[in-house]
């Protein structure tokens, strides 16, 4: 995924296009997915178990699989804008990463704040808390996106819109 | 001018960083934020260099002298009243065509003037390059550079102040407007001069341009002059809007003709901001994505603190054992540990969440987001008969209705403005915080940061509905035009947001020590009276109070101590959840106060719901209405927040209670 050092000569919107592809895709996969199992749990009831749920670590929460099904969205509205040969779909790959990061973070310091009630306060509902419970795949899938971002940093650095327009003709 | 003193003010345009280089230069710390119209009243503070007192005045931002808004009246009239000695203009060197157009009327109006190129970094990382010798050489004016966030220029900035302080005379500047608009200011300006009794701080040049342009403020201020019937009978006798156009034209063809030889611009670079814009304000993922994000602010703001909650639990669990073991005799024991240790702490408890939520909002004022907010809401706003604009002070509102009422002043139009201040009490504030963390955490569970977000999305919606009655009803026409700068983004500083999340997270302590310290004490003494009753019953005085009262508030769901917690809860929302603390006898502890209203057979998720509803929609506290009242000049406009919100909160909490009954809930 080593772009750099294109950005002067011209930028190639295909890598990023790629992976806002497969982001997309997978984020919005697991959105349905933890919408279903959300779903299930309010119309069916707490017997209702979603195949693949465990493994994936998908939780029963409706609100969280809207968040999942946007971060997707985005991702695939840049594909589309970038597939038109508009570069400023480049956009929407940086926003995508960045949401992805920022609820990332959200998740992860939810989960230190459970952290600190099972282990430092030794709060009784948390006893069973482990690492793994508060794993979903709005944490895991940021993955891709947080290496993106480190190896793509340069590449979201400002540049001209003229050099854009000319490197795609 | 007295020696060894220096009055300046800074002006320009809104959100340049005059507020940062007023915090950098007196070492203050008020409320900075990226978006336009944060400061909107003058302040002041003082620097004492190099034996010289400074007294420095932060004004409102303003594009222009032709003030159309409260907050640009003020700066306008400070400038031309209190005369300072120098008039700083803050520039943002990243926008310097625009900002020019206020440094010409300033040159015009004859005040000294001081630029100050602020925000070099950002036009510097875009590729701008501004020439300062050339451009003081071409605006005869001293030009001094700083990026007030790093204080960078600080003292030189200081430094030409007092170089400035000593000359006496300085370079008049007059842009030509052609020979039709000069015969007109000069025939306005022959007639004012007639009136020996005029105010001579308006230069007559200054009069007569603003008058040719419409400015209503300048027409009022000269209304009982003798000569105001002839200036008016000029001012009618042409086309008042084609002047005040080709005035504009001339200056910026002032701007234009010296512009290029000052700066050289990077042509059409996509910044990250543009970037960013190009998502944020797409307009099918805008209003999403704003959403997602408060959802995401409110899971926090719940979520990470109920460790710390817990903490501070553990801590006031010990503390009121301590005192209740120590104490005699017992009515004092209970006075301390029912009524302050049970009310207080019940609050305290909180601050967690309050300190998290401020931070938050803290770092969504600062990036710039708030101004893109409310331009994704503009649309929807404009349907509804409210300003885009409107939606910043409510957005503002989310930590406290006070200041959000009176960001309300930026809104030019009168009626845009007034129907903002009679709906921001709507918007939940962090006082109302307290009351959905107990209750969405007893009754929620881990749903608990989403029915909390539900309440803030309920307070918006009840908002923008209220706004579209008042249009069609007591404040009736058509929202003014929003137009509004968007600020670039930027990281917010990690100490501005700090201060901001201290300064209003020890607000919210300091009233827990005052103002919900003597509600508690009150209703203990209530609880606990008349002498010999059972603490907190049905007989006691306080009890009386709540059956009086819950007749009006059963269809709700309320039983009587709900109702003595809202009667108290007038005066502060966060009394709502101390007053539970003590007619609960839960203590100190939260999670006592839990379990007490889980086993309350009258408490319900249902009712909890309604009771949440209820407190976040029902009479503003009296703060708020104070400032109502203030900002209206009237009692009416307040009286009528007052009313109006009882009944809107009573008729939503009613949908929400029997709704919820008739479906099995």
């Amino acid at each position: 995924m080593d772009i750099s050092g294109t950005v002067d000569e011209k930028p190639d919107t295909r890598l990023p296009m790629i992976f806002s592809l497969i982001c997309g895709f997978l984020y919005v996969i697991l959105g349905l997915l933890q919408m279903v199992a959300g779903a299930g749990r309010i119309l069916i009831g707490t017997d209702f178990v979603m195949p693949l749920s465990g493994i994936l670590f998908v939780p029963a929460d409706v609100i969280g699989s809207f968040v999942l099904l946007l971060i997707g969205t985005v991702f695939l509205y840049g594909v589309m804008e970038m597939r038109s040969g508009t570069y400023e779909g480049i956009s929407y790959a940086y926003v995508g990463i960045l949401l992805a990061l920022i609820f990332a973070v959200i998740y992860l310091l939810v989960s230190t704040g459970n952290m600190l009630e099972a282990y430092l306060l030794g709060n009784e509902e948390f006893a069973d808390w482990t690492l793994l419970s508060d794993m979903k795949p709005g944490i895991y899938l940021a993955i891709l996106p947080l290496f993106a971002y480190i190896k793509w940093k340069d590449f979201f650095e400002p540049t001209t819109e003229a050099s854009f327009r000319m490197d795609l003709k | 001018m007295e020696a060894g003193k220096i009055k300046i003010a800074l002006t320009g345009n809104p959100n340049v960083g005059k507020t940062t280089l007023f915090n950098a230069l007196t070492g203050s710390r008020q409320h900075v934020g990226n978006w336009p119209g944060v400061t909107v009243e003058k302040k002041s503070g003082s620097v004492s260099y190099k034996e010289y007192d400074i007294e420095v005045i932060d004004l409102p931002g303003t594009y222009s002298l032709t003030a159309y808004s409260m907050d640009e009246i003020v700066a306008r009239d400070f400038i031309i009243e209190e005369k300072p000695d120098i008039v700083i203009q803050v520039v943002d060197a990243s926008n310097l065509e625009r900002n020019l157009y206020l440094t010409t009327q300033l040159m015009e109006l004859g005040s000294k003037i001081l630029i100050v190129l602020n925000m070099c970094d950002i036009a510097e990382e875009r590729g701008d390059r501004i020439y300062i010798d050339k451009m003081q050489e071409l605006l005869a004016t001293p030009v001094i550079r700083t990026v007030a966030s790093q204080k960078e220029g600080i003292c030189d900035l200081l430094d030409k102040v007092i170089e400035q302080k000593e000359v006496q005379q300085h370079h008049g500047h007059e842009i030509g407007y052609g020979t039709e608009i000069e015969d007109r200011i000069l025939e306005i300006e022959k007639v004012l001069a007639e009136d020996e009794t005029r105010d001579t701080r308006y230069p007559l040049r200054w009069i007569s341009i603003r008058l040719l342009e419409g400015d209503s403020n300048v027409r009022e201020k000269i209304s009982k002059s003798p000569v105001y019937d002839r200036v008016i009978q000029i001012i009618d006798s042409i086309d008042q809007e084609e002047y005040e156009a080709e005035i504009a034209d001339k200056r910026y063809l002032a701007i234009n003709t010296v512009f290029p030889q000052m700066c050289t611009r990077a042509n059409g670079k996509l910044t990250k901001s543009d970037m960013i814009d190009r998502v944020l304000t797409n307009k099918y993922l805008g209003i999403p994505i704003f959403l997602a994000l408060m959802w995401g602010a409110f899971e926090l703001t719940f979520a990470f603190a109920t460790p710390f909650m817990d903490m501070i639990d553990l801590s006031a669990t010990w503390f009121a054992e301590y005192v209740s073991s120590s104490l005699q005799p017992a009515w004092l024991a209970s006075l301390v540990g029912d009524g302050i240790i049970g009310g207080v702490g019940a609050v305290l408890v909180f601050v967690p969440n309050i300190f998290i939520l401020f931070f938050l909002l803290s770092l969504l004022e600062g990036s710039g987001y708030l101004a893109r907010a409310a331009f994704i809401m503009d649309k929807l706003m404009y349907k509804i008969g409210m300003h885009g604009k409107s939606f910043i002070p409510m957005l503002m509102g989310f930590g406290c209705n006070v200041p959000a009422i009176m960001a309300a002043r930026s809104i030019e139009d009168e009626k845009d403005r007034l129907i903002t201040i009679l709906v921001v009490p709507f918007v939940s504030c962090g006082a109302r915080l307290p009351i959905y963390v107990l209750f969405a955490g007893t009754f929620f569970g881990r749903q608990a940061g989403t029915v909390i977000f539900g309440m803030y999305v309920l307070g918006i919606i009840i908002a923008i509905i209220s706004a579209k009655l008042l249009r069609a009803t007591v404040v009736k026409g058509k929202p003014a035009p929003f137009i509004m700068e968007l600020p670039p983004y930027r990281v917010p500083t990690l100490k501005t947001s700090l201060i901001h999340m201290w300064d209003n997270g020890f607000m919210y302590i300091k009233k827990a020590g005052t103002i919900i310290l003597v509600g508690v004490v009150v209703i203990w003494v209530l609880a606990s009276f008349p002498w010999g009753v059972q603490y907190g019953s049905e007989d006691s005085y306080v009890g009386s109070l709540g059956h009086a009262v819950a007749p009006l508030l059963k269809p709700l769901g309320f039983d009587w101590k709900i109702s003595v917690a809202l009667i108290f809860g007038l005066v502060a929302k966060e009394i709502v959840v101390a007053s539970m603390g003590v007619l609960y006898g839960a203590g100190e502890s939260s999670d006592v106060l839990s379990d007490r209203l889980i086993a309350d057979s009258g408490m319900t998720a249902l009712t909890s719901l309604s009771l949440m509803a209820f407190s976040l929609l029902y009479m503003p506290c009296v703060a708020t209405v104070g400032v109502i009242r203030k900002e209206t000049g009237s009692w009416k406009w307040a009286v009528f927040a007052i009313f109006y919100g009882i009944i809107v909160a009573w008729i939503t909490a009613f949908v929400i209670y029997q709704g919820g009954v008739l479906l099995g809930y």
